[in-house]
């Protein structure tokens, strides 16, 4: 049982991480040009690069994370859980609202 | 539109909308006093996977269709808000979906009944899925506002 | 068949399921003394109406991208902004809301019933007057009053006791 919360967990934390990265990238494209036009030539589109590193991160943080931890419990993994919830609602809202902001700008 | 574009344009919305069905079906079947740890398990693994699906085909579609035929008749017309806002959101907050919903599979499908003994694990479970489900559906309805754009 | 009869039929079938699910559940509560405790019977009645309510959603909901999918592809995308599509639209997110804090007994019986109800009834409406006009505020305006009177004759039924028991 203690080995499934420890990949449950670290399926968790690649997931936020995950979301943050992605929350991250779209902002920092959006505010920088070279940076978007980085992640076009070396995936040529844009969007094509966020896909790939968000699902490469995402395996490689789950295997990196589920052999770091030396124990976790319940408790741990349910608060993942829930602060993986709120942050990507919150995400969402606010990748919407600095689009709107753009927009209006 | 040529009949492949056509067909990711389907597939996408097809699979994206039963995605949300299967996380609508998990957050339902979770509300219970006694769920069934069998039919979440399908349910949610079957919304990651459809969610899976429908990031493939709106990939296709929106890297060679849409990019190039649709973006400048948005952009053109009078409701360019439907691009810069709605475009741009959605295909940046779909990313989520995925991994989401491969966390409510894999925490329900690696600790079984505990998900049901356990009051705390539930209500975050009930929080991420109500997450994923809220945010699936800001996305479809962005889906809805930026092709009602398309004129 | 074409697509959109089949759209149509489809759409049609659901709501006939969604509709008449919630009526017969709504009328067997309200026939239903509240100090007779459910029989097995009840019980899966009530489990079979509100699958077949489950049907019709989903019903509901595929056959209606159905329509955003084809005014899309046949170059009527302006029916994709129309203030009672999007009347509908609302409407089938709160029915599914609300199925939610029903299950989440969040929700005290009475209202939950009477927004389903007035949902799918909202619903059908929008359907069947397609043709007129009216600004999505007005739609929305009208379900808020709807509710709010549906609430109102829902408690008035359940104080006075004017159905007779089954």
């Amino acid at each position: 049982m203690q080995s499934r919360i420890k990949f449950a967990y670290a399926l968790a934390l690649a997931a936020l991480a995950t979301v943050t990265v992605v929350t991250a990238l779209t902002v920092a494209g959006e505010l920088s040009a070279g940076f978007k036009d980085a992640l076009k030539n070396t995936f040529t589109h844009h969007w094509l690069g966020k896909s790939a590193i968000a699902l490469g991160l995402f395996f490689i943080l789950t295997l990196l994370s589920y052999f770091a931890q030396t124990s976790t419990d319940e408790a741990r993994l349910a608060r993942m859980v829930r602060v993986l919830g709120w942050t990507a609602a919150c995400a969402t809202v606010g990748l919407y609202l600095f689009f709107l902001k753009e927009f209006l700008h | 539109m040529n009949t492949s574009t056509i067909i990711e344009f389907t597939l996408h919305i097809l699979f994206g909308l039963a995605g949300m069905i299967f996380v609508y079906a998990y957050l339902t079947a979770l509300l219970r006093r006694d769920p069934s740890v069998r039919f979440l398990s399908a349910a949610s693994f079957s919304a990651a996977l459809a969610f899976l699906l429908s990031w493939l085909t709106g990939g296709m579609y929106y890297l060679w269709y849409y990019g190039p035929s649709v973006k400048g008749v948005i952009l053109g017309g009078q409701y360019t808000w439907a691009h810069a806002i709605f475009t741009e959101a959605k295909e940046h907050v779909f990313l989520f979906l995925p991994f989401l919903a491969a966390t409510l599979y894999a925490v329900t499908a690696l600790l079984g009944d505990r998900v049901k003994e356990s009051a705390e694990l539930k209500r975050s479970l009930i929080i991420l899925a109500g997450a994923t489900l809220t945010i699936g559906i800001a996305v479809t309805l962005s889906g809805v506002l930026i092709s009602g754009a398309v004129r | 068949m074409d697509w959109q009869t089949l759209l149509i039929a489809s759409h049609i079938i659901g709501t006939v399921f969604g509709a008449g699910g919630v009526t017969f559940a709504g009328i067997f509560y309200l026939l239903k003394r509240p100090v007779d405790p459910l029989t097995t019977l009840d019980q899966h009645f009530l489990t079979t109406t509100y699958t077949v309510l489950r049907i019709g959603i989903v019903l509901i909901v595929l056959s209606g991208f159905g329509f955003f999918i084809l005014f899309r592809l046949q170059g009527h995308s302006a029916y994709l902004y129309s203030p009672m599509m999007w009347g509908k639209m609302v409407i089938t997110v709160v029915i599914l809301l609300n199925a939610l804090l029903h299950h989440w007994r969040r929700l005290p019986w009475s209202l939950g019933s009477v927004i389903s109800a007035v949902s799918w009834y909202s619903a059908l409406l929008l359907g069947v007057y397609r043709r007129v006009h009216l600004d999505f505020a007005t739609i929305m305006g009208l379900y808020l009053v709807a509710i709010v009177i549906g609430y109102i004759l829902m408690r008035m039924t359940q104080k006075k006791n004017i159905f007779p028991t089954a």
